[in-house]
């Protein structure tokens, strides 16, 4: 493909997201909250949306996974702010408390730490996702260059 | 022992760093391709320095102690 025909394709698809109403962004936005990567995938981003749900997705598990299942949890107070930054990935924080609430802290956790890092940082890596579906539903307009 | 564990952490260090820097490359980026290879390559970049930065230091200044 020429680089004239990549950057009509680019232009018609940034138009076509133009008309794209805010409701569509918005649902977009919640759908990348709930599932990393669904809100790409609906704006046509196929690629991007596989890359981000594959790495997101595995760098929550893999937290999971380090930390036995006892990192996303809400009766330790020293956990809040890493429940916060784990929450911008609603859906996988919401299955993943569900799953793991009877679990306690009854020996100690050599990876604990890890696992909380892991998970919190694929929290805070989808907010990052949910701004950039924003910015491709919305990209703001380019300055004009003299 | 002590070995195991520092290469345990410098493992999960290398993960982390890169799967951030993939997928902080990839926001103003269209290409997977492109995404892979810059997030990759700017990963490393920032692994390799900070591994002599505060590995190194850290080692020298722990013989200065």
């Amino acid at each position: 493909m020429t680089a004239d025909g990549d950057a009509t394709i680019r232009g018609g698809t940034r138009a076509a997201h133009a008309a794209l109403s805010p409701i569509t962004v918005f649902l977009c936005v919640v759908a990348t909250w709930i599932l990393p990567g669904a809100g790409h995938w609906l704006l046509g981003r196929r690629g991007k949306a596989l890359l981000y749900f594959g790495l997101i997705a595995f760098a929550y598990a893999f937290g999971l996974w380090l930390a036995a299942g006892r990192n996303v949890r809400l009766d330790q107070d020293t956990m809040d702010l890493y429940f916060f930054g784990e929450s911008f990935c609603g859906g996988f924080t919401l299955v993943a408390w569900w799953l793991t609430r009877g679990l306690e802290l009854a020996f100690e956790q050599p990876l604990l730490d890890a696992g909380l890092l892991f998970s919190t940082v694929a929290g805070l890596l989808n907010l990052c996702v949910m701004v950039d579906v924003y910015e491709t539903a919305r990209p703001r307009p380019v300055a004009a260059h003299a | 022992m002590k070995s195991e564990l520092l290469f345990e952490h410098v493992g999960l260090f290398v993960l982390l760093v890169l799967i951030v820097s993939v997928v902080y490359n990839g926001l103003r980026r269209e290409r997977v391709s492109e995404i892979v290879r810059v997030g990759l390559q700017r990963g490393l970049f920032f692994i390799l320095v900070s591994l002599i930065v505060f590995g190194g230091g850290g080692y020298l200044l722990a013989q200065w102690l």
